[in-house]
């Protein structure tokens, strides 16, 4: 991909997220229609570029949240101030769900990790140290 | 035979532990009322270091 392709799209990024470093649908529509209006040359590779730098954004800014009860702003405040204090933090959005199969505790899918402490974790856990 | 014996018992010991995981499981997800599941998921987050 050619420099000129990188840097537009590094604008377009930057055009695509909010005062807080987040993605926003509003601004990603906003992009796209000036860019069709524009129309400007090899605007499929500027597309394709641009849709790849979104996607890892996104992955980046999505974290996943299963909890085994039901969702409450405490929770979600705690498990968020977790996040943002890591020294690589940025801003986040949380997909909060009540998953049962945890009985209670949480699953977090952050990037490319994932971290539970659940009832069902501790049982499983419980069951490996008796056949280990 | 004493290979024979290992095995039975392995296996046997691998059968109780997941009915018992699997029972425990069970009566915890029917008996665990709202506030206690809120109560554990609090302190579990609390205590949730995502640095290590």
């Amino acid at each position: 991909m050619s420099v000129k392709i990188n840097s537009l799209v590094r604008e377009l990024m930057k055009s695509s997220a909010n005062d807080h470093g987040v993605i926003e649908s509003s601004l990603v529509e906003k992009v796209i229609s000036s860019l069709r209006e524009i129309n400007p040359p090899r605007h499929l590779e500027i597309l394709k570029a641009y849709l790849i730098e979104i996607r890892k954004s996104l992955r980046h800014q999505l974290v996943e949240v299963e909890l085994g009860c039901q969702p409450n702003e405490s929770l979600e405040s705690t498990i968020k101030d977790k996040i943002n204090s890591l020294p690589s933090s940025r801003s986040v959005e949380l997909q909060v769900s009540k998953n049962d199969n945890l009985i209670a505790g949480y699953r977090i899918r952050l990037v490319d990790d994932v971290f539970e402490d659940s009832i069902q974790s501790r049982l499983a856990k419980l069951s490996q140290s008796f056949t280990a | 035979m004493e290979q024979e014996r290992e095995r039975v018992l392995r296996e046997a010991r691998e059968e109780i532990a997941s009915l018992v995981v699997l029972t425990t499981s069970k009566v915890l997800s029917k008996d665990l009322s709202e506030e206690e599941k809120e109560r554990f998921s609090a302190k579990a987050t609390e205590e949730l270091n995502l640095v290590s």
